[in-house]
């Protein structure tokens, strides 16, 4: 499943704002921008990282990739094609193409479905002319390769454990052999040793079927391991974007460095002072002119407060929103 | 998690009090109807004006009415006719109000609004009164009593259906059959009523036991089963006017009224605790908890 080196997904200018109910009768509502132009591309094979702290738009950005949201603005193409334009049906035969790991397999599991039914119900559209016996060995190839026995078909959610569960639903996502899977925090429901399974899983299922991953995580340990590039979001809006390499060796974003010094060290001897964040997330409501961290930012300039910085080259292929850089 | 561990279905149902008296009971008023399709001790419509009015006695277990018609054959038959009306009343409710509220959930917008605001005008007005409203409009009888008591089901199954829909609609493998390519109708058949069933059928047992009532209530007003088909609500009707000559005839049927109606209640309650996951902590912990 490898289309070269072109891009699997692309993202421009990706907008999602939601209206809220108008406190008064005469009062225009407010908007809050969940999503504000954000842009990216993934290549074939390779995997990207969306990291941010909650609510700074990481499940919208997921969502809308995965066409379960509308888009305000922008144009997203997946395989080269638009899944907001497209007709409700074509749309639902493009969705063999990406599909979602969710964060909660506790919640994303229809608890009164076998895993069999779960994990084959991406076939029921995409290849609902499927033989029963073919579709049968479709779903125990599939649960083989994410390490689970044929035997686990007739059995209930309940019956597994949170790492059993979560390979349950990597399952359903690779039964359609889609090029793209959207993974909303995937692990962070997962207890810590069970974790790193779950995501050698998802890298040897990309060396081996060259899937491409969205992985959407708060947690930047999650994203360093597994990740070829990182896009770090804040407030709705991509902040610094760049190869894992460059973002975990030259952040140059006061709100990625802040990230990074919140992830505990385990050697005492490496241990760095820590620039905690102050204060709170904005209300994102507000429209504000200039950059949207400038009230947390501990390098805050007069002009940051009266302009919004625009993402910056830094290295190459490394881009930063700030105007210090 | 631990399976093997949490009790079966049938070992809890053994220890619910409720549950186990409210089957008990529901089931000697099922037992009652069956008997009395084969064999009643009298006929239930055969006058015997010699014997009118005697109390209960060997050959009359409960006594006689009026026309010397033996009691415990009119109890026996009039049992078959309100779980006819029972059944047919609750299946109209439930099959036109959960398809609504399963339409609303899965259409929202203008949808739910209008199944919503069609409930709320049906349930402006006192059931039993729409009722009468209803059987006077159609005129008496037990078809359009039937009519009447399915037609108020139908807004009550379809809020309990689509608060349920509304709740699961919500759940995130919802959005993974979404994200999968299912359509809204493949997502309500394949997930919603599926989860929602337990909560339909628990309901379904609790109006039941409503629906019997309200058919007493239409009979012994005159509008519901119309005579010679027995039926208790118009046997308390006709029992009114003896009370100090003849209190048995008031007596028994009430009785068994309230035998049917507390039975069914008990044992919807039970099958609430036992089905529900929601409501009950003790099955299913691992269904519910997140």
């Amino acid at each position: 499943m490898t289309f070269a080196d072109a891009p699997v997904v692309e993202a421009e200018g990706l907008t999602r704002h939601y209206t809220l109910p108008r406190e008064r009768l005469t009062a225009a509502p407010q908007r809050v921008f969940a999503l504000n132009q954000v842009s990216l591309t993934v290549r074939a094979g390779r995997s990207l990282g969306v990291v941010g702290e909650s609510g700074c738009g990481k499940s919208t950005l997921a969502r809308c990739v995965m066409a379960l949201e509308p888009l305000t603005a922008g144009t997203l193409h997946i395989l080269g094609k638009d899944p907001h334009v497209m007709r409700a049906w074509t749309l639902r035969r493009h969705r063999r193409n990406f599909q979602m790991v969710f964060q909660d397999p506790f919640g994303s599991l229809d608890p009164r479905h076998t895993v069999g039914r779960i994990v084959a119900e991406p076939l029921d559209v995409a290849e609902k002319w499927l033989k029963p016996d073919d579709r049968r060995g479709r779903v125990r190839e599939v649960l083989e390769s994410v390490g689970l026995k044929e035997a686990d078909m007739s059995k209930y959610p309940h019956e597994f454990s949170g790492g059993q569960r979560q390979r349950v639903a990597i399952a359903r996502a690779l039964v359609t052999r889609p090029a793209l899977i959207v993974a909303d925090e995937p692990v962070s429901a997962l207890d810590v040793s069970v974790q790193a399974q779950v995501l050698n899983l998802l890298q040897d299922l990309q060396d081996l079927y060259g899937v491409t991953y969205l992985l959407i995580s708060h947690d930047l340990a999650v994203v360093k391991y597994v990740c070829h590039e990182v896009a770090v979001m804040y407030l709705g809006r991509i902040v610094e974007y760049g190869p894992t390499e460059g973002i975990f060796t030259n952040a140059t974003h006061p709100y990625t460095r802040a990230l990074l010094d919140a992830v505990p060290k385990l050697s005492p001897s490496r241990r760095r002072a820590r620039s905690a964040l102050k204060g709170m997330v904005p209300d994102p409501t507000e429209t504000n002119p200039g950059c949207p961290f400038a009230d947390r930012c501990p390098l805050v300039e007069s002009q940051c407060r009266s302009q919004a910085p625009e993402l910056r080259e830094v290295a190459p292929g490394h881009v930063a929103a700030c105007h210090l850089v | 998690m631990n399976v093997s561990r949490r009790p079966g279905l049938h070992t809890l149902a053994l220890r619910h009090r409720s549950f186990l008296l409210g089957s008990v009971l529901s089931g000697l008023v099922v037992l009652l109807a069956l008997i009395s399709l084969v064999w009643t001790p009298h006929s239930a419509y055969e006058l015997d004006i010699a014997n009118k009015l005697k109390p209960p006695s060997p050959a009359h277990w409960l006594g006689t009415d009026h026309f010397g018609r033996d009691v415990t054959s009119m109890i026996m038959v009039g049992a078959q006719n309100s779980l006819v009306v029972g059944v047919v009343a609750v299946s109209i409710g439930m099959a036109v109000g959960v398809l609504l509220g399963l339409w609303a959930s899965a259409q929202r917008g203008w949808a739910e609004e209008l199944v919503m605001r069609f409930s709320d005008f049906t349930f402006a007005f006192p059931a039993i009164l729409s009722a009468i409203m209803i059987t006077a409009i159609l005129g008496p009888g037990a078809v359009n009593s039937i009519l009447a008591i399915g037609i108020f089901n139908i807004p009550v199954f379809a809020r309990i259906t689509r608060g349920s829909a509304n709740a699961i609609w919500a759940r995130e493998f919802v959005l993974a059959a979404r994200a999968a390519g299912k359509g809204r109708a493949q997502i309500t058949l394949g997930h919603v009523l599926p989860n929602i069933l337990s909560a339909i059928i628990v309901q379904a047992t609790i109006f039941f036991a409503i629906a019997i009532l309200a058919e007493a209530a239409l009979s012994y007003l005159g509008l519901g089963t119309q005579p010679p088909q027995p039926s208790w609500g118009r046997m308390l009707n006709e029992a009114q006017t003896f009370l100090y000559l003849s209190p048995h005839l008031a007596l028994f049927p009430g009785l068994v009224i309230v035998i049917s109606v507390l039975g069914f209640n008990m044992l919807g309650d039970g099958l609430r605790d036992l089905l529900d996951p929601r409501l009950s902590r003790t099955r299913l912990a691992g269904y519910s908890s997140r």
